[in-house]
């Protein structure tokens, strides 16, 4: 098959830094939803709007380190949303002007300590977020997806792909006929 | 050029982005049931400035329409956008400022180059520019001094106050509360300074001018259910024709009936049907979906029977497509394929299902149960539960001679059937 995007070789996933983690979280950083949240930064060229599902802070610090490499030369960047900043907008601050306009990925964390108020933001902002090239990767935990959809629907509708990404407890799988 | 890469096919299937004037030629296709032709009618027709409502659902293309009702009008009117919740930047927002943010993007439009450069400024311009720069500066910043300049230096200071304006009424809470505080109880200075401008655009740059006010589903909608019962005539006052962008979910509440008296006219965009009430296929609405498909992507893209696959998954709600698709290259690229095969878009079809498990509950499913086997499929007695159905997309609305039908979404169906005990 024709390789069409340049995206590294699992095995090299497995490396540093997380190589001194066992699984479970070496077989999600190894698994196929991984790849899929990695892949997004390198194809969107106008940005996207993605959410990762993770189960436990250091796993997701694991899988942010891994996405990193996986996205370079890309920049990532990383916001938390406090009660004092609970705006999605405000990770722009942290940029230059040219990074603005260039693409990168802007993981965005803790939306659950200011909710629904940053839900709410993410969703009257979605039109102002779209306009930078940016691929936001909204990192929740797996029970907020319900409630995003509901607080957030019209940031929710527009996403480019909802990623598991819980290494400790599995999604339950239904096959499609 | 359709896209002929998944790269690229990924970028054209954005679910972020509606279709913008300049795109129309490109992307854009014409639907069945869409108002747009009807309101393209009424608005060249009559005598007297629309006021309109226009309502869809959520990612039904409700942008999209508007960038093509702007092209079909582009002859005879200047559509000039009022995003409010792009000025306000806030949760709510009141009938005093809808009608100051109308007022500043008239100004800027005014001030602009564009119109500016048609040709030299009379006396009335004058002297409404350097009167409006004086209110302006005097209301808010309590300050009205100006130089005697010329009146090139007058267009580009008002030009800039305007656009200054605009950009503190969303950042300074200190410029919002003093626009609030100022204009609260002079909303007719505001019509008034609306009607002249807009006498004086249209003079010179030959055309009517309609505004097309958005954003409004961004607001609580509480606070917009008041603003539309309690404000209505401020709302429809301007001169200039107005199209509100309307959100759905108050189409359906008690007081939309008194709400739309105040307007010359509702629209609904529904969405594409794929087959009529009655179940049979409506071929037409079918190949609207395969060309919105093929405008964006080449076919040879996709394995053959995805793309029928997708658009049977849709239900013909076009913001839906577009996700499954974009997804289902996603996977292919993951998989490092060609073209687009049966299991990447299943794949894509299993994370939207998702998306609706965590969102429904029970008795939201045995209800969709209920609407799935019921055979007129009317949407006559709207109860909350089957807006709440409509707002999270598990029913999908569309129209007929007959009226307003709805059916269950098809990702949605598979649930239906399954054993939640």
């Amino acid at each position: 098959m024709k390789k069409i995007l340049d995206i590294p070789e699992r095995e090299s996933n497995l490396q540093s830094p997380i190589s001194n983690l066992q699984s479970p979280i070496s077989n999600v950083l190894a698994g196929r939803q991984f790849q899929a949240l990695a892949t997004v930064p390198l194809l969107a060229q106008r940005g996207a709007f993605v959410v990762a599902m993770y189960d436990t802070i250091l796993h997701r610090q694991a899988l942010v380190a891994q996405l990193r490499q996986q996205v370079a030369p890309q920049p990532l960047f990383e916001f938390t949303v406090t009660p004092l900043r609970p705006d999605v907008h405000e990770y722009l601050v942290q940029m230059t002007p040219q990074q603005q306009q260039e693409r990168a990925v802007v993981c965005i964390y803790d939306i659950e300590c200011v909710w629904p108020d940053a839900a709410r933001y993410l969703d009257r902002q979605r039109d102002v977020l779209s306009a930078y090239p940016h691929t936001l990767v909204l990192w929740i935990e797996r029970y907020t997806r319900g409630p995003l959809a509901q607080a957030a629907p019209n940031f929710f509708s527009r996403h480019s792909g909802v990623f598991d990404l819980c290494a400790l407890t599995e999604a339950p799988r239904i096959e499609i006929p | 050029m359709p896209a002929e890469t998944l790269e690229d096919a990924y970028n054209a299937l954005d679910p972020r982005r509606p279709i913008t004037p300049e795109q129309v030629d490109r992307l854009f296709v014409t639907r069945p049931s869409s108002p747009v032709r009807k309101i393209e009618a009424q608005l060249e027709l009559s005598d007297s400035r629309l006021k309109l409502l226009f309502v869809g659902h959520r990612g039904s293309g409700k942008s999209s329409e508007m960038a093509y009702l702007s092209t079909l009008l582009e002859a005879n009117f200047l559509s000039v956008p009022v995003p409010l919740y792009d000025i306000f930047k806030s949760p709510a927002v009141s009938h005093t400022e809808v009608i100051f943010a109308m007022t500043l993007r008239l100004l800027v439009l005014a001030t602009g180059e564009a119109v500016v450069a048609r040709g030299v400024l009379n006396n009335v311009w004058e002297h409404f520019l350097e009167e409006s720069y004086i209110t302006l500066k005097r209301l808010i910043f309590g300050d009205a001094h100006i130089e005697a300049d010329r009146q090139q230096t007058m267009t580009l200071k008002l030009n800039v106050l305007a656009a200054e304006l605009e950009t503190k009424i969303g950042t300074e809470s200190f410029t919002r509360s003093q626009v609030k505080e100022k204009f609260e109880g002079r909303v007719v200075d505001l019509l008034e300074q609306i009607d002249r401008v807009t006498h004086l655009l249209e003079e010179k740059i030959g055309r009517n001018l309609i505004l097309i006010v958005e954003d409004l589903d961004k607001f609580d909608p509480a606070d917009t259910r008041r603003l539309f019962l309690d404000h209505a005539r401020t709302l429809t006052a301007p001169h200039p024709s107005i199209i509100y962008s309307f959100p759905v979910a108050m189409r359906y509440d008690n007081d939309f009936k008194e709400i739309e008296q105040g307007f010359d006219d509702v629209h609904m965009l529904p969405n594409v049907a794929l087959k009529h009430r009655d179940g049979l296929p409506d071929d037409t609405g079918w190949e609207t979906m395969v060309r919105i498909c093929q405008r964006r992507v080449a076919p040879g893209l996709f394995a053959e029977g995805i793309t029928d696959r997708a658009i049977a998954l849709s239900g013909g709600h076009v913001k839906s497509f577009i996700q499954l698709m974009q997804q289902a290259v996603l996977n292919a690229v993951v998989d490092e394929a060609e073209i687009v095969q049966l299991s990447n878009l299943k794949e894509a079809q299993r994370a939207m299902r998702d998306d609706y498990i965590v969102l429904l509950r029970r008795e939201q499913i045995r209800l969709l149960r209920l609407l799935r086997d019921d055979p007129d499929k009317d949407l006559v007695d709207i109860t909350p539960e089957k807006q709440a159905l409509l707002s999270n997309g598990s029913l999908l609305e569309y129209a007929d001679e007959r009226g307003p039908w709805a059916d269950v979404n098809p990702v949605v169906l598979e649930l239906l059937d399954r054993d939640w005990a």
